[in-house]
């Protein structure tokens, strides 16, 4: 993993990544902090690449920003007054002052560890490998992820569904106007 | 690769079972409500009896992944009980409160399932989604009361600070397996077969006299493994509600839905303790000198905030959440006692803590299945509203008194017995102070207790013409199991503690 | 595989940047010229259908028409509303753009004329075609327009909803590439290149082993472009002009770019995965000229496609949208991927999967037209009924209702 391109590109990506991250703490708008956080995923995605790890950067993108931040955002835009920034905070010093000691204690740990990396050379064929160790030995924990999401969905569907009950509750309290409003998705 | 898919069988059944729950009642709805409990509860039962009869002894794994040991199985037919006792004290509670009936039984059938996959798992990642899975159903199910601000406000806080620490365990994993190398638990699956490579053994340097060069030294590797380690006991000690993390229990076993605290209160810790033991116990124990004093100083904390923070309570379902606090402290004196001289004092203190955990796990549920039964009928849970509660329903007030009894530590209960054994083992393992500072902090619990038995005893009714309380027949019946299960361990704790025993050797195969 | 090497093309060998250089200026003429001769042919195409004759006067036949509109729009005033926000409104662009330029890499061509012939090219399409609905949803939100908020909202929604069938349907092809690659006790590695699976189909393309597939796809492809009857999120008579309302000049013409240029992709990659792309009907000997010209062949046919559903299909609401993907598309599209596995996995030969594909898909023709069909006899009806639930009067009647 030597060559000029290869530092070039995990700098240009560490900045990108970590200038977005902070770049989302900064911010004190939603919609920008988002689009800081999509830029960091992407940034996430390129040092996996960067590790040969083709696969997980591509579900990186695929899950992480073209799902995941893009629901998130739909979340914003259907918020009312999501446009309004946040307010100051009192902890914010207190804050900066936490985040600097985690960050030496991350660095600190980061650099007197031996990782002892497991191999040296690029994988090849990582998606094939990942693959096949989902339908082998770790097919069990697979099923459970699975298991996970349907319960995660039924959960959801239960939480979000308007019982009718519910909606004549619902109905009681709102506004003549509001009830316009809520009359069309029914 | 072969896999032994017929080790997983109750657990697959059990999936099964969720999703046929949730589909019965999404295709039926016109079916009687109570149908769908009875069905879950006869099911779990069915089920409960098919694993005591076929897995006991079995010792097996699947794939090096979860262990269908001892353990597990007596894990399983605990959780199995617990989701049997909480469906059956849900059935009125629902009907009358909830909607989402399939829905509602199928998560706690899906987070029983979690549960059983924690106490199995020997495996990080496998541990990891396992315990997801427990949380994503409690999630959902502290937020059934959908139309009510409180239960809303519960579940948004539970899952914001659950999503947290699930991080900050995930984030701990990543560095124990940066360290190690591995995910996989011990080295020795039940087969006797060595795992290829596992934390255990990649851990070996830990405390050895003459350090293996082939393992990594433990100087190397002590910075990440200990963050490893500071991460993973925050994130389990949020899920069991140790103090500093606890700040979430009162608000969400004061809105949940009052069966899903008891289930929250019961289920959730015992899975989350089932995992801590068995991930410390099979993978940590070569490094124990390292997290020891950790989780030593949480345990002692969460002691003495959890009672001292009982004692202001006015709300009964907070109390119970505090109480709760003050339990954990003391089953984590049982993890803190694993770092023993001997082996054999370790394993007397996971059979200590085990005990400790089904002992109070049956009286929490008998308090809680006596507080809906009470809450059904006037839908208040105030310590102040169970005021001459003796006169109106007599029984129900012994179970309550029985069961705080219990939890104070008070001889006859099972509270006594566990406690007893627990800080013997504490006090054998050399944590003599720990075990000083339980029995004290039991002292001070006994003052909330008995606040609230007071309260039910020594005053008449505030409202005069308040009747007599109605409990209906299979309530009842499940109130006196469970109450009978507390005289049970209290008087005659042998039987069980043998069982006990027997399964938490698994733990430490060289015992 | 071999790759694009204009280098040896050329007979000569350039450093590799130069070739990554070249490349680029390669695939951003194509952008512009695709552009510029879509634009025009969809306005004459259109013309015919309308029996109009669209432009004649620039050039040719009208033939410089677009170029003539693209110099204006470069010319235009930039125009930003004083209250939008300023870094999300200007970036917001760039945001739709570029993820649609970066799909090019994988795209073949021809055999070898592909930018980078990657393994997971298919994963790393949707993945990155995803990309641009974040510059949309910024538009949309920078602009601080209603209309154009709404737009952003309805293209979130509808693509997040189309690009679920599409990509289910896609892996039901995939699934029988990696089991004609595992044959031999081979690796299906490589299943979801998208050079590999056009290489699969020498002898007959997909379309004919995944009809249903195709017409997913190609419905899917029609709502991710918002393209009628899918066009929703700019719908002028509902939002106006949608989420690029406010945009003006070289701005809004980078919308239009990438909205014209994801069309040609999407395309390209259709008629790759289920028409047989550069390989279909003549295999891989044929040499560059005729396998570019196939290409360019399917990609206008079905390219005329769409254009023709622009000029023919009404609009759908859009409600019935997004109960069309998430209640009639994605479960066919699953009942698809299962039937294949199954049928795969049992060693059914592909005639069958064929023939369950083709059933689903008159299945799914059927339910439609029987939907229609109800609906539009309901529709005289239900003019003389009273509103199924009347909110508005029955406010203070608790006894009311339906």
């Amino acid at each position: 993993m030597d060559g000029v391109g290869h530092h070039l590109a995990f700098w240009s990506l560490a900045v990108i990544t970590v200038g977005a991250a902070l770049g989302i703490l900064v911010s004190r708008n939603l919609i920008h902090a988002m689009v800081m956080l999509i830029l960091s995923f992407i940034g996430v995605a390129g040092l996996y690449l960067l590790l040969s790890a083709e696969f997980i950067a591509v579900v990186q993108i695929l899950v992480y920003v073209g799902a995941i931040s893009v629901l998130m955002l739909f979340a914003i835009l259907l918020t009312p007054r999501a446009a309004r920034d946040n307010a100051e905070t009192a902890m914010r010093y207190p804050g900066l002052i936490l985040m600097g000691l985690v960050i030496a204690a991350t660095v600190f740990v980061a650099l007197e560890t031996d990782w002892g990396a497991v191999r040296e050379e690029p994988v090849a064929e990582s998606a094939r490998i990942i693959g096949q160790s989902l339908i082998n030995e770790f097919v069990l924990p697979f099923e459970i992820a699975a298991v996970l999401l349907t319960a995660a969905l039924v959960g959801a569907v239960a939480l979000a569904r308007r019982d009718d009950e519910d909606i004549d509750a619902h109905e009681q309290s709102l506004t003549l106007e509001g009830r316009e409003d809520s009359g069309g998705s029914s | 690769m072969d896999f032994e898919y017929e080790l997983v069988v109750p657990e697959f059944v059990m999936a099964g079972l969720a999703t046929l729950i949730v589909a019965v009642a999404l295709c039926f709805p016109r079916l009687r409500q109570e149908l769908l409990g009875y069905g879950a509860a006869a099911a779990v039962l069915l089920l409960l009896v098919l694993t005591a009869v076929f897995y006991i002894n079995v010792n097996d794994d699947f794939a090096n992944i979860i262990a269908v040991d001892n353990y597990t199985v007596l894990f399983r037919i605990f959780f199995l009980g617990i989701a049997f006792f909480t469906i059956l004290a849900s059935m009125q509670f629902a009907a009358d409160r909830l909607k989402n009936h399939g829905e509602y039984y199928g998560l706690i059938l899906f987070a029983t399932l979690g549960m059983m996959l924690m106490a199995g798992a020997r495996e990080l990642i496998t541990a990891y989604i396992a315990l997801e899975l427990l949380s994503f159903s409690l999630y959902i199910l502290v937020g059934f009361n959908k139309l009510n601000p409180f239960s809303n406000e519960a579940s948004l806080k539970y899952m914001l600070l659950g999503a947290f620490s699930s991080a900050l365990f995930l984030y701990g994993l990543s560095m124990i397996y940066g360290v190690t190398g591995t995910t996989t638990y011990g080295p020795i699956d039940p087969d006797g077969v060595e795992a290829a490579r596992n934390i255990a053994t990649q851990l070996g340097n830990f405390g050895a006299a003459i350090p293996d060069p082939a393992l990594p030294a433990a100087a190397d590797v002590r910075p990440g493994l200990i963050i490893g380690l500071v991460l993973v006991v925050a994130g389990l000690g949020f899920k069991v509600s140790a103090v500093p993390f606890h700040q979430w229990t009162p608000d969400a076993y004061q809105g949940a839905p009052l069966p899903i605290t008891a289930f929250l209160s019961a289920g959730g810790k015992a899975a989350a303790f089932a995992l801590f033991l068995r991930l410390f116990a099979e993978a940590f124990m070569p490094a124990s000198a390292e997290w020891v004093w950790l989780v030593a100083i949480v345990a002692a904390g969460t002691m003495i905030v959890g009672n001292l923070m009982a004692l202001q309570q006015t709300n009964m379902k907070r109390l119970l959440a505090y109480s709760s606090i003050a339990q954990v402290g003391y089953l984590l004196v049982g993890i803190v006692a694993l770092h023993a001289d001997t082996l054999a004092n370790s394993h007397d203190a996971a059979s200590a803590l085990v005990l400790h955990l089904v002992g109070y796990v049956a009286t929490n549920i008998a308090v809680f299945a006596a507080l809906i039964a009470f809450y059904n009928r006037t839908g208040r849970d105030d310590i102040a509203d169970l005021r001459g509660l003796a006169e109106r329903q007599p029984f129900l007030a012994l179970t309550i008194s029985v069961g705080l009894f219990s939890l104070a530590g008070m001889p006859l209960f099972a509270g006594f017995v566990t406690k007893f054994i627990l800080f013997q083992a504490a006090a054998d393992s050399g944590f003599l102070w720990l075990a000083a500072m339980g029995v004290t902090a039991s002292f001070v619990s006994l003052y909330y207790y008995l606040m609230v038995i007071k309260q039910i005893y020594l005053y008449k009714p505030a409202d005069t013409a308040a009747s007599r309380l109605h409990v209906p027949a299979p309530m009842t019946a499940a109130i006196a199991v469970l109450t009978a299960a507390v005289f049970f361990i209290g008087l005659y704790p042998t039987p069980l503690f043998k069982a006990i025993e027997h399964s938490t050797a698994m733990l430490f195969p060289g015992a | 595989m071999p790759e694009i090497v204009l280098s040896e093309f050329a007979g000569l060998s350039l450093p590799d940047w130069i070739d990554a250089l070249i490349r680029i200026v390669f695939i951003v003429a194509l952008m512009t010229v695709n552009a510029l001769a879509l634009i025009y042919l969809e306005r004459k195409i259109l013309a015919r259908f309308q029996q109009r004759v669209g432009p004649t006067r620039t050039g040719p036949f009208g033939m410089l028409q677009s170029a003539a509109d693209a110099l204006k729009l470069l010319t235009k005033e930039d125009v930003r509303p004083t209250s939008a926000d300023r870094w999300v409104f200007e970036l917001a662009p760039y945001f739709a753009f570029v993820p649609v330029f970066l799909v090019f890499i994988p795209i073949p061509w021809t055999e070898t004329w592909i930018v980078r012939d990657l393994e997971l090219g298919f994963l790393y399409v949707f993945g990155v075609l995803g990309l641009n609905l974040v510059g949309v949803v910024m538009a949309g939100w920078g602009s601080d327009n209603k209309y154009a908020l709404l737009g952003a909202v309805r293209a979130a929604a509808q693509a997040i909803s189309y690009e679920l069938p599409m990509l289910l349907v896609s892996v039901g092809v995939i699934l029988i590439v990696a089991a004609r690659l595992t044959v031999d006790g081979g690796s299906a590695f490589g299943a979801v290149n998208l050079n590999v699976i056009a290489l699969e189909q020498t002898t007959t393309p997909f379309i004919l082993l995944q009809p249903l597939g195709f017409a997913i796809f190609m419905i899917g492809a029609l709502a991710e472009l918002h393209r009628p009857p899918f066009d929703m999120p700019i719908a002028e008579s509902e939002v106006v002009g949608g989420y690029f309302v406010e945009y003006s000049g070289i701005r809004w013409s980078f919308f239009f770019l990438a909205e014209y240029t994801a069309l040609l992709l999407l395309v390209v990659i259709g008629s790759t995965v289920f028409l047989g792309g550069w390989n279909f009907p003549f295999g891989e000997d044929v040499g560059l000229g005729l396998q570019v010209l196939l290409t360019i062949a399917k990609t206008s046919a079905v390219i005329f496609i769409l254009f023709w559903s622009r000029a023919v299909l009404p609009r759908l609401r859009i409600d019935q949208l997004m109960a069309f993907s998430w209640k009639v598309l994605l479960p066919f599209s699953i009942v698809q991927v299962l039937a294949n596995a199954i049928i795969l996995a049992y060693g059914g030969g592909e005639w069958i999967i064929g023939i369950t594909s083709l059933a689903l898909l008159l299945l799914l023709i059927g339910l439609v037209y029987g939907r229609a069909r109800t609906l539009s006899r309901g529709a005289g009806r239900s003019l003389n009924k009273q509103p199924a639930r009347p909110r508005l009067i029955t406010a203070h009647d608790p006894a009311g209702g339906d």
